[in-house]
């Protein structure tokens, strides 16, 4: 298998959402950042490329958003906020977390701390506008 | 990597885009990375992203590709990092500069903060640690370092430095040099701050990004003419045949040449300096 995981944004169930090339955040707001873990092995000429991925039961997510400023690396766990998809995972953004752009970088624990340790990235996922787009 | 950044770090104060502002309106000029959705708006609105050949589409996951391959050819081309890069340089000791208020520029602009500013030594021993209240930012922008003093040479307590014993006779050496290669060593922070990036250098993204997909899409018209007789029945097309793919071949060729230059230049292999 190769680990890979797509954004979701517009999540109301596991029904109701959409993919989305990139996870566009207003800097400094509270939010949630959806993902959904996938296999690309699989599928690999579809659009979007890859199926859904269910890790093992125990199984933890860990994602990072890097800054510049080691200061400013929001690494934070996951969870799975719908109970009949365990491939989709949540994770809470508070106020105060000042990423930068870029990409997400995830770490599954699948099956627990004695299963697999699988690595994710999701290039350029995250798309900050500003605070101050005056000046640069 | 993320980096650790000292407290005493000197910032540039100032924007450089608009250059030198500390204050605008509530005017957007800097914006996020471009994304797909806004790369097709500003773009290629309207074009079929469809091969005709065999009706493949350009997904959201290859416009991001192409996105990110533009970043990479406007980073060479105009030695900007599109998002911030902490970089260590060594610079000459140059007498002249020296005798202009240590006058050093370096090649990626524009400087977002000086990190630290040392003399070390190629065995990597950091002889001298210049004080960052001195270094001078105001032409950050323009990757130009200078080490004004003025204001500790008036002052009734200097600032103190991290000079090693060794260090006094060091600079007593160098002052009898005209020139010392990888003399000042520089860890800064260059390009433009995170999460925010001029829109007309997104502009420029965009428009490597669009040429390229629409070289792309150029090559796959296969028809040249077609024409149609209605009484005589007749039916005749025009392909470009190979010529398709020599149409592709010039784009790519040209964008090769580009690159190697850069590339080269990158390296220092553009222009051949020798005493000979």
């Amino acid at each position: 298998m190769y680990l890979s995981a797509r954004v979701l944004i517009a999540v109301a169930n596991v029904n109701s959402f959409e993919y989305a090339s990139e996870w566009l955040h207003r800097q400094l707001t509270a939010d949630t950042l959806y993902i959904q873990l996938v296999d690309l092995e699989h599928n690999r000429g579809g659009d979007p490329k890859g199926i859904r991925y269910v890790p093992a039961s125990l199984s933890t997510v860990t994602v990072t958003l890097g800054s510049i400023d080691s200061a400013k690396v929001v690494t934070r766990s996951a969870t799975q906020p719908f109970a009949s998809d365990p491939s989709i995972w949540a994770v809470a953004i508070a106020a105060t977390d000042d990423f930068g752009e870029g990409n997400i970088e995830i770490a599954l624990q699948d099956g627990g701390p004695a299963g697999t340790a699988r690595k994710a990235r999701i290039v350029n996922g995250v798309t900050i506008e500003s605070e101050d787009p005056g000046m640069c | 990597m993320a980096i650790v950044f000292p407290p005493d770090d000197k910032p540039a104060g100032t924007s450089a885009f608009p250059e030198h502002a500390i204050g605008t309106d509530q005017v957007t000029r800097c914006e996020p990375l471009l994304t797909p959705k806004k790369l097709v708006s500003r773009f290629l609105k309207g074009l079929p992203l469809v091969s005709p050949l065999d009706h493949s589409k350009l997904d959201n996951d290859d416009l991001k590709d192409h996105i990110l391959r533009a970043v990479q050819k406007v980073e060479l081309e105009t030695q900007v990092d599109v998002f911030p890069v902490q970089r260590q340089v060594k610079l000459p000791f140059d007498r002249h500069l020296y005798q202009s208020w240590v006058h050093l520029e370096i090649a990626n602009k524009p400087i977002l903060s000086l990190e630290e500013m040392t003399i070390t030594t190629a065995d990597g021993v950091q002889i001298f640690k210049m004080p960052n209240a001195w270094v001078e930012s105001a032409n950050f922008q323009r990757g130009i370092i200078n080490v004004v003093p003025i204001s500790p040479a008036f002052a009734a307590v200097g600032v103190g430095t991290s000079a090693a014993q060794g260090g006094a006779a060091f600079l007593m050496f160098i002052g009898q040099l005209g020139w010392v290669p990888a003399y000042w060593q520089l860890k800064l922070t260059s390009g433009w701050p995170e999460k925010k990036i001029p829109i007309v250098v997104n502009e420029l993204i965009g428009i490597y990004a669009a040429i390229d997909i629409l070289s792309w899409l150029a090559s796959l018209h296969s028809n040249m003419s077609v024409s149609l007789t209605a009484d005589g029945l007749g039916q005749s097309t025009t392909t470009a045949g190979p010529q398709r793919y020599v149409t592709r071949i010039q784009d790519l060729e040209m964008q090769k040449a580009k690159l190697i230059h850069r590339i080269k230049v990158l390296t220092g292999g553009a222009i051949v300096i020798s005493n000979v």
